[in-house]
């Protein structure tokens, strides 16, 4: 068992490495292989053109993808866990939606902070934060609803509703606020993985490190309450302090993820499943880093096809992760007949 | 024979169980005193919405009690911590949401989390209490399969072996009978009658299987209106407390047969 294990993460790793190679190594300019590994290894190349292609915009996109969607996935993992409902994820219960909407606030309301905005740092600070506190609000509106409802329908339906509600607000918002800021707001739900600079990726890895950390943390808990939440407490679990805690590694990741990178969908849905799909297991040890490792590779596969290779053209992050991710969710429903978590 | 009831594992003294809300109390039962021996198999029986899915929870610590106490070990229930709670008492539930994604094995093994370390590595010893459970069910051909390919029947005995495998002197029960056939039922409470006879452990359950329970257990709470009654099956039945359970209008007990019949 533990040998197959092992042998499911060496694929899982060389299928990343390749694909993470692949992604950098193509683009709107055309890059020879060979040149790429030798930037990528810190050597010389006579086109310094290339060289600060390759690391100041293709490298840090690289690395946007993988915390993107390592995190995303990861926090898919958690809400599916943590509701035992197999259809959560970041987007479907509102928690984009929840960060859109503090950006939102941000980028449009904010009128009141333009001072501050002035510094850039801070700026970069604040969005990541109005995005965290705007996933934590809707996650817990969602999960005082379910603790009411415990219905795992219902608990949808209303991240669904608070979807609306937070876009409402959004549109409310956009309403009011001028053209500048507006686009400035339109471009950033696109969603992109490129144009971070290295801070930024700092910035955001910083927040992937502490969700991540907090997760592992979790991890025991996690696997006792696949049991359902009595189960877990009769096994010891401190089930308010457990749900506490990965609601906040769900809202930095997902929150963060999407102040940077804008909302991006499916992901944290779909990866958690294919994991399934391979893995034999359902103890979070082993399906954490296996949802991180896949969900790296899927994002970092959606952005090589997103920068649709040889051209100048990037079709938003958000769209190519829908054109995969929908298909792949119906794929399951159908095969399976019923998404099991 | 030897005498349990000089040593109660589990003990209520005046309880009164029900629901705490903002501004009100809703009592469900009250009056409840009873006195469990170790290694004893026991039946909470009762009409539907007499109180013992609530009993179940107040004995738990799901719920607190409203008035009155009960002692685990001679200890009130208050005084101990969930985490000590979980080496002590382990329970088996129905219409819980599991996921059934996981494997016989993985769940009988989650049974081990009070004992294991802070990621849940299994240790030798615990491997031992996971096959052991397995063998007490009869289920080690098993292991392997995944939830969600078990029959009814099968998915009982496997959250059977899970409470086994935490290894409580305590295991509660609501309703381990639901949704099995009538052998199946007999099959589970023969299984839990043989477990309290070779492991020591004390089985109280919750059910509606009463001409069962009445044939197996040693000991039987009966919920009624004016509050319980515990003592033996042959006990129950001489003094006719049965016929206080129900509406006497459509069943009454027939003590020659002792089981319920539809009056003529």
């Amino acid at each position: 068992m533990n040998a197959k294990l092992w042998k499911y993460f060496l694929v899982g790793i060389i299928l990343f490495l390749g694909i993470l190679l692949l992604n950098i190594s193509l683009g709107s300019v055309k890059i020879p292989f060979s040149e790429t590994l030798t930037t990528l290894i810190g050597g010389d190349i006579p086109h310094e053109s290339w060289k600060y292609i390759i690391l100041e915009f293709r490298l840090p996109k690289a690395l946007t993808a993988i915390l993107a969607g390592s995190g995303l996935a990861l926090s898919g993992l958690l809400m599916q866990t943590l509701f035992r409902n197999p259809l959560a994820g970041p987007y479907v219960l509102g928690l984009s939606s929840g960060a859109s909407l503090g950006v939102a606030f941000l980028l449009m309301g904010g009128v009141w902070l333009g001072s501050f905005l002035g510094d850039d740092l801070f700026s970069k600070w604040a969005l990541i934060i109005a995005a965290s506190l705007g996933s934590l609000l809707v996650l817990f509106a969602v999960l005082a609803a379910s603790v009411r409802l415990r219905d795992t329908m219902a608990i949808l339906i209303v991240g669904l509703m608070f979807a609306s509600l937070t876009g409402a607000v959004v549109n409310v918002l956009s309403y009011f606020s001028p053209a500048a800021n507006l686009q400035r707001y339109v471009f950033w739900s696109f969603g992109s993985l490129g144009n971070l600079s290295w801070e930024e990726v700092g910035l955001l890895a910083l927040f992937w490190v502490v969700g991540i950390f907090i997760a592992i943390f979790c991890v025991k808990n996690l696997n006792a309450l696949l049991l359902g939440e009595r189960y877990a407490k009769s096994l010891g679990v401190p089930i308010k302090t457990n749900r506490i805690w990965v609601i906040i590694a769900t809202s930095l990741l997902a929150g963060s993820i999407t102040a940077f990178a804008g909302p991006i969908a499916f992901v944290g849905l779909a990866v958690p499943h294919l994991v399934r799909q391979v893995v034999p297991t359902n103890n979070h040890l082993v399906l954490v880093p296996a949802v991180l490792l896949a969900g790296s590779i899927l994002m970092l596969f959606c952005d090589t096809v997103a920068q649709l290779p040889g051209s100048a053209y990037v079709i938003p992050i958000n769209a190519i992760t829908s054109i995969f991710g929908a298909p792949i969710v119906i794929w399951l429903l159908i095969r399976k007949k019923k998404l099991i978590f | 024979m030897k005498n349990t009831s000089e040593k109660p594992v589990l003990k209520a003294e005046k309880l009164s169980i029900g629901y705490r809300g903002k501004n009100r109390e809703t009592c469900i039962a009250s009056n409840l005193d009873f006195s469990i021996g170790e290694g004893q198999l026991v039946a909470i029986i009762g009409i539907n919405g007499s109180g013992k899915s609530t009993l179940l929870k107040t004995l738990t610590k799901e719920l607190s009690p409203l008035k009155g106490s009960i002692l685990i070990n001679g200890i009130s229930l208050e005084n101990y911590s969930t985490k000590i709670l979980a080496e002590l008492v382990s329970v088996v539930l129905t219409n819980q949401t599991i996921s059934k994604n996981l494997s016989v094995f993985e769940l009988v093994a989650l049974g081990r989390q009070p004992y294991t370390n802070w990621w849940g590595n299994l240790s030798k010893a615990d491997h031992h209490a996971v096959n052991q459970a397995f063998q007490q069910v009869e289920l080690t051909d098993l292991a392997l399969k995944k939830c969600n390919e078990l029959s009814d029947g099968q998915l009982q005995k496997v959250l059977i072996a899970r409470a086994l495998a935490q290894d409580t002197s305590l295991i509660f029960m609501d309703e381990p009978t639901t949704h099995l056939d009538l052998y199946h039922k007999a099959y589970v409470l023969q299984l839990l009658k043989k477990l309290t006879q070779e492991t020591k452990k004390t089985i109280l359950f919750a059910s509606h299987e009463i001409n069962l329970a009445l044939q197996l257990c040693d000991k039987i709470i009966l919920m009624n209106n004016s509050g319980a009654v515990c003592s033996s099956p042959e006990a129950l039945i001489q003094k006719g407390k049965l016929n206080s359970l129900f509406p006497l209008d459509i069943i009454e007990f027939d003590e020659a047969s002792k089981s319920f019949r539809v009056k003529r």
